[in-house]
């Protein structure tokens, strides 16, 4: 899915792409890490409760373009979920159009293949009770092991070796409230930096961390 | 007797006449360079011209200024009513969408729907909604509706 959103993205103009499903859940997006989480799944919130009061009026929505002072919003219903793409004011929307019609069948056929949000959610933590998987599994093998081994090591430069047992520890709190897939990750990097208490230190973590995830 | 300036102090897309009605007179002021703007305050056109302006556009079913505060100015037609609250609906669906994604103010909404397209233009107090026939270009109908408040 990410790779589809990636694609729309390459419009010149488009800060960002995300995808939510028909229960509103978001289920992928290409935002730059300053549009935390909790600020996409609110919007995502927004769109989706609003968007069927439109339906009566005009018979079904096929696009809308929001346009405002510092960029534009533009939401493109898709069977099965609908994308919402943020784009600079200066967006040449016919581009955008002709990208968002050639992604639009590719996102409808992974919506479709059950990539969604909490299906993957879900997935990932039987996935991971059944075959035992432990956080530190998630850790060295896991999809986001990468994500995951990059935290870690950029934590041992601010915690030096306690660095390794501190974040399994957050890996474990994470899990408590969180599905381990990409898009929660900035809720982990919250819990990994309440642990370093230094505010600049904690700011200096973020933006570090920010650079590959 | 009523008249319009100009004020393009807001931006190209926040085309919207602004009218208030004080007895018998109309008082229209073109926001962001709206063309119903006439010269020094001598001539100019009331809020239904530009309904009227727009219904020029065939596909262009109903036109509706409206205060930031719901009231229709100058139309008390049941179609103005439907089409008012559904663009005060848009406008607080982009409004609160758009402060979740830090984007600023809202300025205009284009909705491409099946039946009927919708557009939404906003000023500092006034909005404009239009409704039109969804067999029509959404894009093509934006660009007529702007040209047409542009000014000349």
């Amino acid at each position: 899915m990410e790779e589809f959103l990636k694609q729309i993205k390459t419009v010149p103009g488009t800060l960002g792409c995300m995808v939510y499903n028909d229960q509103g859940q978001l289920v992928s997006h290409v935002f730059p890490s300053i549009f935390d989480q909790k600020m996409l799944s609110a919007a995502v919130a927004t769109v989706s409760e609003n968007l069927p009061g439109l339906k009566d009026y005009t018979g079904g929505v096929r696009m809308i373009d929001f346009r405002f002072q510092n960029g534009r919003i533009v939401i493109k219903p898709v069977d099965g979920g609908c994308l919402v793409i943020l784009c600079e004011g200066t967006i040449n929307l016919q581009s955008l159009i002709i990208s968002l019609n050639v992604a639009v069948k590719q996102v409808e056929k992974s919506l479709k293949n059950a990539t969604s949000y909490p299906q993957q959610a879900a997935a990932v933590p039987s996935t991971s009770s059944g075959s035992k998987a432990s956080p530190q599994d998630l850790i060295d093998k896991g999809p986001l092991a990468s994500y995951l081994q990059g935290m870690q090591t950029t934590l041992a430069k601010f915690m030096g070796p306690m660095a390794k047992i501190i974040f399994l520890e957050c890996v474990e709190k994470w899990l408590q409230d969180h599905q381990p897939v990409k898009a929660t990750l900035p809720e982990l990097v919250d819990i990994v930096a309440a642990e370093i208490g230094d505010p600049t230190r904690m700011s200096d973590y973020r933006q570090k961390v920010s650079t590959f995830l | 007797m009523f008249y319009c300036s100009d004020n393009s102090d807001e931006g190209a897309v926040g085309v919207m006449a602004q009218s208030s009605i004080n007895r018998n007179k109309i008082v229209c002021r073109t926001i962001s360079g709206m063309s119903l703007a006439a010269e020094g305050g001598k001539k100019g056109e009331r809020v239904s011209e530009i309904n009227q302006k727009l219904k020029a556009i065939p596909e262009v079913e109903h036109a509706l200024v409206m205060t930031k505060d719901g009231a229709a100015v100058d139309d008390t037609s049941y179609e103005a009513e439907v089409l008012g609250a559904y663009t005060q609906f848009l406008a607080r669906f982009g409004g609160k969408l758009g402060s979740q994604l830090g984007v600023g103010e809202l300025k205009s909404v284009v909705v491409h729907g099946s039946d009927h397209h919708m557009f939404l233009l906003e000023s500092k107090s006034h909005r404009l909604g239009v409704s039109a026939k969804g067999a029509g270009n959404v894009n093509a109908l934006d660009a007529e509706i702007r040209r047409l408040l542009a000014p000349k």
